[in-house]
């Protein structure tokens, strides 16, 4: 057990920086998870931290020791990669076995600890066998089996569950919770699926060009995204942004001129987009906090009209068309009967409005709804 | 809705098997099947030297090739003392050749799968030796090799190593010696483009999974490369001792199989009784062990190295 910690870490390819200075408190015991794009730096970060790529600049801490130099063996890691990487020509023992007998680990602490994880993982049956004789879903069990094996400090897994097929990477996606509820490894987890990391992690850090730009819970960092990019990476379908110019109206109050209608800015967040009044703010809403309100209450409605329905079974997807020629998308109720080319008024529920400087992406109302969240 | 074909359509489907591999079947006949049935046939012939008449004689071919003639000494053993020195060549020839060159290979090719700088250029370089034609290389072997004015006699005088020239192709054991060198010379770069492209084959993540396992190079090498370079390696030695044991070019443009016949191989050994004695028979006999030998020798190696890393 160790927790880990990553220090202004940087690495550079040639002429690429693929992470670009991330600092990273991995809490003993915690489930981590980096997500983001494909290219964001995620597997290169978790390969610095196995020892596979070496650091141009920073820190890299597992337990007490700066690692940097140390060699990946050194670490007291263990690794689960995306294609299993499992030795195809040894059985299942031979592949869970292998890294304890290259650091000298008696027979019969050997024998034991594979028996111990094999039941663990529920592929005692499969010890005799070759990974080309075993499903995707054994070889990723195996490859985990052989990380569990070594019961090192800190597991390392790269995009494990990519290359199962849905309903079975869901599955173990339970299992993995499971695991770490029993074994509490640290664990330090790369995937670019967003659900993965929401259902995963105590911890998400989500990536982009080689940067962090958000950590915390994973439902803190859903709820109160710190710039657009995270809003609209967490969530399917993703966050909807509509920008448009900050006014004052008569009355003293906010409004957003969406080019054609009004949008009222609550008056909680007056004081923060006050610097704001004449220039371009972007109003972020999830699709589930959008609700179809076809009676027409007076306040604060954006009339729209349906363009495509998709029921996704727990909920219908709508695309629309706001009248001011926007496109956004609603996830409601899938009783909702709507068709398409229906006219509807949209609802925002206000207390899950974001408002973001399009300019740089920053959330303009974090820092107010954090105090909010505190005093409540 | 189904679909009918018309009568000529289904004549032709009929007749595709056939028109797209018969053409192949009869060229294997022709290049394959006919003249080996050709060489087990003629290796049962004599032909009579006066009549010019070929006639049936059974075995006698590979009892006059193999076992000793009837009233030669009998200290000298039942072996024909010619297959037996032959023999004791083509394999002290093969034997050293194909191994050397095999490790030389895979020294450099597992030097090349690294991401060293100029290794494009070098990849180019190192075929050259192989791509010039034998016969070429015999012949500047030969000239190197050359007691008087050769380049190998000058440079190990100027090096101060020797102080008078050495005789290499006039003496038994230096020939060999200096035959084995040119051999390795010329079939190391095949060696090394087929384990290159092996090394090609090994997946990335598993050179990662050993290192993370903590891994030695060796047990890497053992545990990851070879596995996956077996096939590569079957494939090269294969080839590799094919082409020695038939290599007829490089001995004949460089010692013809002598001094005396220090360095006659099998392959030397059977152009010399076919062409210059004029024995088919004999000579076909000959090819016929070289055959059955050459079999029994990738049977081996299929056994020792034949199976995919993938394979249960």
């Amino acid at each position: 057990m160790a927790h880990v910690e990553l220090t202004d870490l940087v690495k550079e390819f040639d002429d690429v920086t693929a992470v670009d200075g991330i600092s990273l408190d991995i809490p003993d015991e915690s489930f981590t998870v980096l997500v983001g794009p494909s290219g964001c730096g995620k597997t290169t970060t978790l390969r610095l931290i196995a020892g596979l790529e070496r650091a141009t600049d920073g820190e890299i801490r597992i337990g007490e020791n700066v690692v940097n130099d140390a060699r990946a063996y050194e670490r007291d890691i263990a690794m689960v990669f995306q294609n299993y990487a499992l030795y195809p020509h040894k059985t299942v023992r031979d592949n869970m076995r292998f890294g304890l007998e290259q650091h000298d680990t008696a027979e019969e602490i050997i024998s034991e600890r594979v028996n111990e994880t094999a039941e663990l993982l529920q592929i005692e049956e499969l010890l005799d066998r070759r990974p080309s004789e075993l499903s995707g879903g054994q070889q990723q069990r195996v490859a985990l089996g052989r990380a569990i094996v070594r019961d090192p400090a800190v597991f390392l897994m790269d995009e494990p569950l990519s290359n199962l097929d849905a309903k079975l990477r869901v599955q173990m996606r339970a299992e993995l919770n499971k695991l770490h509820e029993e074994l509490s490894t640290t664990t330090v987890y790369v995937t670019h699926d967003q659900v993965e990391a929401m259902t995963l992690a105590d911890q998400i850090a989500v990536m982009d060009n080689g940067q962090i730009q958000q950590v915390g819970e994973p439902t803190h960092v859903y709820s109160n995204p710190r710039n657009m990019f995270v809003a609209g990476f967490l969530g399917s379908p993703s966050m909807n942004f509509l920008e448009g110019t900050l006014e004052e109206s008569s009355a003293g109050k906010f409004e957003l001129d969406l080019g054609g209608a009004v949008h009222n800015v609550p008056d909680e967040f007056t004081d923060a987009l006050e610097p704001y009044l004449g220039d371009r703010v972007t109003l972020g809403i999830r699709p589930e906090n959008i609700a179809l309100n076809q009676d027409g209450v007076p306040a604060n409605v954006h009339p729209a009209t349906v363009e495509v329905v998709e029921p996704q079974g727990e909920k219908t997807v709508l695309e629309l068309k706001l009248d001011t020629g926007q496109s956004i998308k609603a996830a409601v109720d899938p009783d909702t009967t709507v068709e398409m080319g229906d006219a509807v008024n949209l609802r925002f529920d206000r207390d899950s409005l974001q408002y973001f400087d399009p300019a740089t992406g920053k959330s303009l109302t974090y820092d107010v709804k954090i105090e909010q969240q505190a005093t409540i | 809705m189904s679909i009918e074909k018309s009568p000529l359509r289904r004549k032709l489907d009929k007749l595709f098997v056939p028109l797209t591999v018969g053409p192949t079947l009869l060229w294997i006949a022709a290049i394959i099947v006919y003249p080996t049935a050709k060489l087990l046939f003629s290796s049962l012939q004599f032909r009579n030297p006066v009549t010019n008449e070929l006639e049936f004689v059974g075995l006698r071919n590979f009892q006059r090739l193999i076992l000793a003639r009837e009233g030669s000494d009998a200290a000298l053993g039942v072996f024909n003392p010619s297959f037996v020195s032959f023999t004791t060549n083509t394999v002290i020839y093969v034997g050293f050749s194909v191994s050397i060159s095999f490790l030389l290979g895979l020294g450099i090719a597992l030097l090349l799968d690294k991401d060293l700088k100029g290794r494009g250029w070098f990849r180019t370089a190192v075929i050259v030796p192989w791509i010039l034609p034998y016969v070429m290389s015999g012949l500047m072997w030969r000239w190197m090799f050359q007691s008087d004015f050769g380049a190998i006699n000058g440079a190990l005088q100027r090096l101060g190593i020797i102080s008078g020239n050495i005789p290499f192709l006039s003496d038994g054991a230096l020939a060999m010696m200096a035959l084995i060198i040119a051999d390795v010379w010329v079939f190391t770069p095949f060696i090394i483009i087929i384990l290159l492209a092996g090394l090609q084959n090994v997946p990335e993540q598993l050179y990662d999974a050993a290192e993370v396992d903590g891994a030695s190079r060796w047990s890497r090498f053992w545990n990851v490369t070879y596995p996956f370079l077996k096939p590569s390696i079957l494939v090269a030695l294969t080839i590799r001792i094919i082409f020695d044991i038939r290599a007829l070019d490089l001995v004949w443009v460089m010692t013809q199989g002598g001094p005396g016949k220090s360095t006659e191989v099998w392959a030397s050994w059977l152009y010399r009784t076919a062409q210059v004695f004029n024995e088919p028979g004999t000579g076909a006999a000959l090819g016929v062990v070289l055959l059955a030998v050459t079999f029994a020798i990738v049977a081996s190696l299929y056994k020792i190295f034949g199976e995919s890393p993938y394979e249960a």
